[in-house]
C-alpha cells in the first residue's frame, strides 16, 4: 500500500533527530527572514497583486505559449515543445549529441529534477555538473534536492566539509569561506571547459520570448553564457505576458523564499549572441507541458500559480520534522504533496496528501495564496475514491456514519465506547494513540445531563 | 439572542467542563442556550477523503440547527469543517449559507458578535496559550482569543516562542503518523520555557487531548491543559 510505504518513510524519518535540528534550524532562518523583510500591509499588497497576475497569466497559457514560441523565435531562439518528460529528455539529449557536448554545466532547475535529466544525460555518457552550490553539493552525495529553494538544507555542515573533502582529495575546513572557496574554485573550471550549459527558468516573458532566471550564486548566468550552447528546460506554467506581470512574482519571490528584498542576480535570456558578441551562438527552449495542461480549467489550476519559492515548506510543521525526502518525490513539502499527485498518475503519488496535519500555515504564508490545505483534503478524497487510503478506513467511517447519524444513536455508542476504552479495548486507530499519549476517560453520562441538572439549558433532547 | 450550543464530540466525551463553561459564559451575556440534537460534525471521515460519509452529519446539522440566531462550538476545529460543509453539501439551501454564517467558536463570538475587548476577571496562574490551528488559520482569527485573557487579573499570560507551530494533532493524522504526530507534540513542549507554567491553555480540545495526552504520558505534572471556556468561567469573566 502506498500509504504504508509513506507512512514507513516517515517514521524512519521522524528516527533521525539530527535531521530534524538541521531541517528545523535553515527553515525558521528562511521564515523569520521573510517575516523581517515587509510588514504584513505591503506584504498583502504584493500577494494580491502577484496572484492576480499569475493567476491572469495561468488562464492565459495557451495563448501565452504561442506567442511567446513567435517571439523567441524572432530572436533566434530555437524553441521545442514537449508533451511529457520523456519527450523534454529526448529532445534536450538530441542537442546533445548534435554538438557533441561531454561536459555539461546545469543551474539549478525542478524541472529537469522532475524528469530525471542527470540520469539519463549521465546514462548517454556525458558529464554533467550541478553549478548551485546546494545542487552541487547533494550531487556530490549522490543524493537529490530535499528542499525547492535549498537543495542541502538536510545536510550538516560536517558532513558538506567531508564531501568536499573527498572530492578535493585534500582536508578541506567547515567554515563557510573554505567551503564556497574550493567549490567556486571547482566549479570556474567547469565554466571554462564545458560545451553546454543547462537550466530551467523562473519566468518565460511572452512578449519579449525571453527567459528569466533568477539566482543568488551568478551560477545561472555562468551556464548560460559560457559555453556555446545553452538550453532551458521550462514548465509551460512559467509562462507571463510581459515584464509588467512578472515584476509582482519577481517581487515576493526572493522575500517568501529567504526573505531578501531583491535577489542578486535577475538573467534575462533574449537569444544567442549577435555577430561580434560575446555569448552562446545556439540557445534552445524546451517548453514542457508533462501534466500541466491537465490542471488547466479544473479545480487545482491556481496550483500552476506557484512560483517554487519554498515558504510553504518553511513553514510546515511535518516538513519541519521530515525534511523532504521522507515525501519520496521531487516535490516535498505542502505544495509536493499537493503538486505530485497532480503531475503524477502513480499511487505513491496519491498518498502525499495524507502527509499534512492541515494545520492551514502554508495557506497563509503563500505568497500567491495557493489554498495549499484546502487542496490537500480535496486531494485525499480524490486518492480514497481510486482506493488509496489508510487499511481499514473506508470501513470505519461508512460504520461511524451509520452509528453516529441520526444523533439520538451517538448517545448509545459513546455508552459502548466508554465501556470498550475502560476495557483497553477499542479500534487499532485508538491503541496507535495511546501509545506515547494518555487518553482521559469518556465521560458517563452525556454533557447534555450536565447542562440541565445546572439550569443551564431548558431541556435536553 | 437565542443561541444553540455544538458540544462537539470530543468535548462531550473528553472534556464537558469546556462544554459547560462555554454555556455558563454565555448565560451571563443575557443569552439564552438551546442543545438541539448533537452528533460529530464529520470532519475525521471528511479529512480522511472519506466526504461521502462525512455529508450526514452536516446534514444532520443543517436540519437540527436550523434557524438558529447564532451557533457557539467550544472548538475552531469543528466550527470550521461545519461551516465549510454546509457550503459545499448544501450551498444551494440558503439556509444552510445563512447558518455557515452565524456559526461560531466561542472565542470567535465573545470577540466579534459580543464585542468583548480584555473583559474583566481574576485568576491566579502563569499559563501559556497555545493558538489552534483551524482558528487560528483556518478561520483566520490568529491569535486574537488572546484578547480575551488582558483583563484577567492574576493572569500571567506566557507565550510560545514558534506560537504558529501545530501540535501534531490533526485527527487521524495522529493515527496514519504516530511517531511524526508525537515528535510534533514533543517539539511544541520543547517550546515552553522552564518554569513550566500552571496551565495550558487552546481553544481546541483536540489540541488539549494532543498536548495534555502527551504530558501525561510523560508524568509531568505542569502544565495542566485547559480549555480557554474554562479559564475565562472561572476567571468570572461576565459575572
Amino acid at each position: 500500500m502506498a500509504t504504508e510505504e509513506l507512512a514507513g518513510r516517515v517514521a524512519a524519518a521522524v528516527a533521525n533527530r539530527g535531521l530534524h535540528e538541521a531541517v528545523a534550524r535553515s527553515v525558521d532562518r528562511h521564515s523569520y527572514a521573510a517575516i523581517a523583510a515587509l510588514t504584513p500591509d505591503v506584504r498583502r499588497v504584493y500577494k494580491a497583486r502577484a496572484r492576480a497576475a499569475r493567476l491572469r497569466s495561468v488562464r492565459d497559457l495557451a495563448s501565452l505559449a504561442e506567442q511567446f514560441i513567435r517571439e523567441a523565435e524572432r530572436r533566434r531562439i530555437v524553441v521545442h515543445t514537449a508533451a511529457d518528460g520523456v519527450e523534454a529528455v529526448g529532445i534536450v539529449l538530441e542537442i546533445a549529441r548534435q554538438h557533441g557536448a561531454r561536459r555539461i554545466v546545469k543551474s539549478k532547475s525542478m524541472a529537469t529534477e522532475e524528469v530525471e535529466l542527470n540520469r539519463q544525460l549521465a546514462t548517454a555518457g556525458m558529464q554533467v555538473l550541478e553549478t548551485d552550490l546546494g545542487e552541487y553539493i547533494v550531487q556530490l552525495a549522490g543524493q537529490r534536492p530535499s528542499h525547492i529553494v535549498a537543495p542541502c538544507l538536510h545536510m550538516a555542515r560536517d558532513e558538506i566539509a567531508g564531501l568536499f573533502s573527498r572530492e578535493a582529495g585534500r582536508e578541506i575546513a567547515k567554515d563557510t569561506p573554505s567551503l564556497t572557496a574550493f567549490a567556486r574554485e571547482r566549479l570556474r573550471e567547469e565554466f571554462r571547459q564545458a560545451d553546454l550549459g543547462i537550466s530551467g527558468g523562473n519566468f518565460l516573458v511572452a512578449s519579449e520570448g525571453a527567459v528569466v532566471l533568477v539566482t543568488n550564486e551568478g551560477n545561472g548566468r555562468m551556464c548560460t553564457t559560457l559555453p556555446k550552447v545553452h538550453v532551458a528546460l521550462v514548465g509551460v506554467e512559467k509562462l507571463v505576458a510581459d515584464f509588467a506581470d512578472m515584476t509582482d512574482a519577481l517581487r515576493i519571490l526572493p522575500v517568501a523564499a529567504t526573505g531578501q528584498l531583491i535577489t542578486s542576480y535577475v538573467s534575462i535570456v533574449r537569444g544567442p549572441a549577435g555577430a561580434g558578441e560575446e555569448g552562446p551562438q545556439e540557445v534552445h527552449v524546451v517548453l514542457m507541458d508533462s501534466g500541466r495542461s491537465e490542471i488547466l480549467g479544473g479545480p487545482y489550476e491556481e496550483v500552476l500559480a506557484c512560483i517554487r519559492c519554498g515558504a510553504c515548506l518553511d513553514i510546515c510543521p511535518v516538513y519541519r520534522q521530515t525534511g523532504g525526502h521522507a515525501y519520496g518525490s521531487v516535490y516535498s513539502g505542502p505544495i509536493g504533496a499537493v503538486l505530485t499527485p497532480l503531475l503524477s498518475s502513480e499511487s505513491e503519488a496519491q498518498a502525499l496528501p495524507f502527509l499534512s496535519s492541515l494545520c492551514g500555515a502554508c495557506t497563509d504564508v503563500c505568497p500567491v495564496g495557493i489554498h495549499l490545505h484546502e487542496h490537500l483534503v480535496a486531494l485525499r478524497a480524490r486518492a480514497a475514491a481510486r482506493g488509496i487510503a489508510f487499511p481499514a478506513e473506508a470501513g470505519a467511517f461508512r460504520a461511524l456514519r451509520r452509528l453516529w447519524t441520526p444523533g439520538r444513536r451517538y448517545r448509545l455508542v459513546r455508552g459502548l465506547m466508554r465501556g470498550a476504552l475502560r476495557l483497553g479495548g477499542g479500534a487499532p486507530q485508538l491503541r496507535a494513540w495511546t501509545k506515547g499519549r494518555l487518553l482521559p476517560p469518556v465521560a458517563p453520562r452525556h454533557v447534555a445531563d450536565l447542562l440541565i441538572a445546572e439550569g443551564l439549558i431548558e431541556e435536553g433532547r | 439572542m437565542r443561541i444553540r450550543l455544538f458540544t462537539t464530540c470530543l468535548g462531550d466525551l473528553f472534556a464537558q467542563e469546556a462544554v459547560v463553561s462555554t454555556a455558563r459564559i454565555l448565560r451571563r451575556f443575557g443569552h439564552e442556550i438551546e442543545l438541539p440534537e448533537q452528533t460529530c460534525c464529520g470532519q475525521p471521515a471528511y479529512n480522511s477523503g472519506f466526504q461521502e460519509d462525512a455529508k450526514p452529519f452536516i446534514q444532520h446539522f443543517l436540519e437540527h440547527f436550523r434557524g438558529a440566531d447564532a451557533v457557539v462550538a467550544p472548538s475552531g476545529s469543528c466550527v470550521a469543517m461545519l461551516r465549510h460543509g454546509l457550503l459545499q453539501f448544501f450551498g444551494a439551501d440558503p439556509e444552510a449559507q445563512r447558518l455557515a454564517g452565524v456559526t461560531y467558536e466561542l472565542s470567535q463570538f465573545l470577540l466579534d458578535v459580543e464585542g468583548l475587548m480584555a473583559p474583566k476577571g481574576h485568576y491566579e496562574a502563569r499559563a501559556i496559550y497555545h493558538e489552534s490551528c483551524h482558528l487560528s488559520h483556518w478561520l483566520h482569527q490568529g491569535d486574537r482569543a488572546k484578547e480575551l485573557l488582558g483583563g484577567i487579573e492574576g493572569l500571567e499570560l506566557l507565550s510560545f516562542r514558534e506560537p504558529q507551530l501545530c501540535c501534531g494533532f490533526g485527527g487521524t493524522f495522529a493515527v496514519h503518523f504516530p511517531e511524526l504526530s508525537l515528535a510534533m507534540a514533543d517539539e511544541k513542549l520543547m517550546d515552553i520555557e522552564a518554569p513550566a507554567p500552571d496551565l495550558l491553555i487552546a481553544s481546541d480540545q483536540g489540541c488539549l487531548l494532543q498536548l495534555g495526552g502527551r504530558l501525561a504520558a510523560k508524568d509531568e505534572r505542569k502544565p495542566q491543559p485547559m480549555h480557554l471556556s474554562v479559564l475565562l468561567d472561572r476567571a468570572g469573566v461576565g459575572k
